[in-house]
């Protein structure tokens, strides 16, 4: 062997650190450079991994009684068959993005649990004789990584729908495409209010959790019942999520908002406290405080609050009624006192409550989630979340679409739903749908905290909002 | 039992990867109905034996078609210098012919979509830049997620937000703008070094996302900016506006590639590679230090930046979201992990930022976070100069000449003290 065709530079490279070729130099680096290089990979590794738990603002279900399901009226059996893509003799696929990794890889639990209640639809026989397939991708909480993900499933999966992809940025960045394509879009887990407003520009998205303006109003109406003459202040996040809530605060009020809020104040996500914004609303001599924050900032709110001793009446907007995230340590850093005067609004069954422990709708979740979901947490209220959205969609559009699954059809099944009862969800809520009305779940109820049981008490009446927006 | 012993397991592991792979990936049908059947805790684990294996199997199959290559092609390729460069040549040619013809067969891979494909021409982008940054020039960058999202906003407030530029000129505009800004970031790293200079950057990414939902009258806030359906493309292309877009990206990558490659194989890639290794050293020498690192900065900034509007353009929407401070830390991982010194690494690199989350999932996805860790731990243990680095010492090693056994014990000490001398002639062979 002769390597006279080496370049120079490579043959004493070669003989000075062992190696033989100008490729292998270049690779090779001081120790200490490579060391470093290593260490920030390793950082940069962890980093990715403790990221993972991120407070942001989709559904968060919260606490609280049983009733008989009534079935949606069977609709009348087409005896033609009509298929889109996606759709078959012997299926029906459908897709969803969820996030599985990254920030907001919390919330993926909600496409685990609809991905297991399919697979339990399927097993009992399918929907009219067709299994479900339902195929989901990670979008990571990523718009870039959703609109990835909406095309993979209409292009190449060639899904008949998309079905409860979650979050707001996310569905956002995939409407347009998804409208423009004349896939439906149905039941996406996000509270925003644009899913349902504005039904002729994007037919085919419909959202399915109560939106956060239906929240707001019915602060409003126990306000007007119990409280006429109280004076509001109100401290919101700085972005769509929060302008959304005071939106509708403002659409509920009317005329008399700019008596009834006698002040407001914003955080941005990047502040490192709220404090000085809640002693601010304490000057302005207001008796009820509404606190539109995702729970770090509504656990700091209800703190500050107790520390200056201000004890308006509270409303907590249902984004952060967590027990454990928001209640319990704002109890632990601020007492009892703290809490004692909270009110929030929920809408969906909590598994941990012991109210539901002989209810038979929750009795059927744990054994599902015992023999579907075994890795699943069944306390962990996004699990019913994604349970009771996907009992919607095989209830409320599957069954009824019968042999008709074509997209139009789909949609039409969707938008007319009919007092359909998903048992996990509070006795007296429905799920009503028209042409003209694309937001499914309008009712809550209201529910005062209890710091020596440490759970949300329900009181009152089932409140349901929709009459009160079309009336 | 000699026998066995005397294989040499280190340096032949991928022999041993295929074998093992295979057995994995044959038996997983069987272990996955066994992981269904049985509670027994970490029973889940036997549903890997399936990726594995297939991982394995790639690995072991890049090894032994390297050490083939090696032996063949390698052997033509070391008589002579414009036979060296007519190799490199022809295998540059072949790759960019996969590209250009990837969107008739890329259904055969699993994942692919040619709209992902697109996706990841724009990571190559970021990554080339990085490998430029860091692996040449020795200045750790974890900020090159700002001048992305920098590039993507650039289009779509001056095309579609603010003012309404032609689509064309801003996807131009983006890297200069990102140019300069990342010229002007070049200046502190004179100062910083090492892990302050990478703290530093990483401190860009971190708030990219944040000024974006400040400024909301330029940027849309939290909403982002939804471009959906206003690009309009020339009429011969606005059929075919995923090819228009692929082969754009490919272009722009092969462009960036070519233009590294040549920059490393010049005068300035050994002033570049001088100062990584030692500044002092290399000013002492009459390279102007301060000068190339500012450079090498706007360079490898304008690189994501041009990535950044692109990609914006793909995705028709831009939004704080999409550009977390997650979006630097995957391309610097993909960076290293295609081979942070290496040409040829940043195409591997760029692939892997794009597909291992969708593998990863499809591992598992209840902790898709945790297996793209160890993939990035296996990763960094077996091959520490990246994909590229595996790929060299494999080849070098193919070149010397494969050794299965273990020389006899006797003969083995007269061997490795002769080990060194022959480094450089492949044994076994001529």
């Amino acid at each position: 062997m002769t390597d006279c065709g080496y370049p120079r530079r490579a043959r004493r490279a070669a003989a000075n650190q062992n190696t033989t070729t100008e490729g292998e130099t270049r690779q090779m680096k001081p120790s200490k450079f490579k060391f470093l290089l290593l260490l920030i990979v390793a950082i940069a590794s962890l980093a990715l991994v403790a990221c993972g738990g991120d407070d942001e603002e989709e559904g968060t279900p919260a606490a609280t009684q049983p009733a008989g399901q009534t079935a949606t009226a069977v609709a009348s059996p087409t005896t033609v068959k009509a298929y889109d893509e996606g759709a078959s003799d012997t299926e029906i696929k459908i897709g969803g993005c969820y996030p599985f990794s990254g920030p907001a890889a919390a919330y993926g639990t909600i496409g685990k649990s609809a991905a297991a209640y399919f697979k339990m639809v399927n097993e009992q026989g399918g929907v009219n004789g067709r299994k479900i397939n339902f195929i989901t991708y990670d979008d990571q909480y990523s718009p870039d990584k959703a609109v990835q993900c909406a095309r993979t499933l209409v292009e190449q999966d060639k899904v008949l729908f998309v079905f409860n992809t979650l979050g707001t940025p996310s569905n956002t960045a995939i409407w347009d495409y998804l409208n423009q394509q004349k896939v439906p879009h149905i039941f996406v887990a996000t509270g925003a209010t644009k899913w349902g407003e504005n039904p002729e520009a994007h037919p085919w998205t419909m959202g399915w959790q109560p939106y956060y303006q239906a929240e707001s109003a019915i602060y409003v109406e126990y306000l007007n019942k119990e409280k006429p003459n109280a004076k509001v202040a109100i401290l919101y996040q700085n972005d769509d999520y929060g302008k959304d809530y005071l939106e509708g605060f403002k659409k509920a009020l009317g005329a008399k908002y700019s008596q009834v809020v006698v002040k407001e104040a914003t955080y941005a996500t990047s502040d490192a406290s709220v404090a000085p914004q809640v002693a601010q609303l304490k000057e302005s001599g207001a008796d009820v405080f509404y606190i539109i924050a995702t729970p770090k900032f509504a656990t700091q709110a209800l703190v500050a609050a107790a520390q200056i001793g201000w004890k308006p009446l509270i409303l907590l907007n249902s984004v952060s009624s967590s027990i454990p995230a928001v209640m319990k340590p704002a109890m632990d850093q601020a007492g009892a006192d703290a809490v004692s005067n909270v009110i929030t609004t929920v809408y969906i069954k909590d598994p941990a409550d012991p109210e539901w422990a002989n209810d038979p709708a929750m009795k059927e979740y744990l054994d599902f989630m015992k023999k579907y979901y075994p890795d699943g947490n069944p306390n962990d209220g996004f699990n019913v979340y994604g349970y009771s959205v996907a009992r919607t969609l095989v209830e409320g559009v599957l069954k009824r679409a019968g042999d008709n699954l074509t997209r139009e059809n789909i949609m039409k099944m969707a938008t007319s739903i009919k007092d359909l009862r998903i048992d996990t969800l509070l006795p007296g809520i429905l799920i009503n749908t028209a042409p003209n009305d694309y937001y499914p779940i309008e009712a809550e109820q209201l529910a005062k905290f209890d710091p020596a049981k440490a759970t949300w008490v329900r009181f009152g009446e089932v409140i349901d909002v929709s009459k009160k927006r079309t009336g | 039992m000699e026998l066995v012993r005397r294989i040499e397991w280190r340096r032949n592991w991928f022999l041993v990867g295929l074998i093992v792979g295979a057995l994995l990936y044959a038996f997983s049908g069987p272990l996955d109905d066994l992981n269904a059947r049985t509670d027994a805790p970490g029973s889940g684990l036997l549903s890997l034996a399936g990726p594995i294996g297939v991982g394995l199997i790639f690995f072991g199959l890049v090894g032994v078609l390297t050490i083939a290559a090696a032996q063949t092609l390698g052997r033509i390729a070391a008589k002579s210098a414009t036979n060296r460069r007519l190799m490199q040549g022809l295998g540059a040619a072949l790759l960019l012919l996969a590209f250009i013809f990837l969107p008739w067969y890329y259904d055969i891979f699993p994942y692919a979509t040619l709209y992902k494909l697109t996706i990841a021409l724009q990571w190559v982008m970021v990554i080339i830049g990085i490998n430029l940054l860091t692996g040449y020039t020795g200045q750790i960058s974890l900020g090159q997620g700002a001048f992305f999202a920098i590039g993507g906003y650039t289009l779509a407030i001056a095309s579609f937000h603010e003012w309404s530029l032609p689509w064309a000129v801003s996807l131009l505009i983006a890297p200069v703008i990102t140019g300069i800004l990342g010229f002007l970031v070049g200046i502190p790293s004179l100062r910083l070094k090492g892990p302050y200079l990478a703290l530093a950057t990483l401190a860009l990414a971190v708030i990219i996302a944040p000024i974006a939902k400040r400024f909301e009258e330029f940027t849309g806030g939290v909403q982002g900016i939804a471009m959906f359906g206003k690009i309009r493309l020339w009429s011969i292309f606005a059929d075919h506006a995923d090819y228009f877009w692929y082969y754009l990206s490919l272009g722009a990558a092969a462009v960036m590639l070519l233009v590294v490659w040549n920059v490393m194989h010049g005068r300035i890639g050994r002033a570049l590679i001088a100062i990584r290794d030692n500044e002092i050293a290399a000013s002492a020498m009459g390279v102007n230090v301060a000068l190339y690192k500012t450079t090498v900065f706007g360079i490898a900034a304008a690189f994501a930046g041009f990535a950044g509007a692109v990609n914006a353009a793909v995705i028709q929407f831009a939004s704080p979201d999409q550009y977390s401070s997650l979006v630097s830390i995957r391309v610097f991982v993909g960076a290293v992990i295609g081979g942070v010194a290496s040409v040829p690494g940043a195409v591997f690199g760029g692939l892997f930022t794009q597909f291992i989350p969708d593998i990863a999932a499809d591992v598992s996805k209840a902790a898709s976070d945790a297996v793209q860790a160890v993939i990035l731990i296996v990763f960094m243990y077996a091959m520490r100069g990246g994909f590229a680095g595996f790929v060299v010492q494999t080849w070098h090693y193919g070149r010397r000449g494969v050794q299965l056994l273990r020389p006899p014990a006797a003969r083995r000490q007269g061997q490795e003290a002769a080990a060194p001398a022959s480094a450089a002639s492949p044994s076994g062979s001529e």
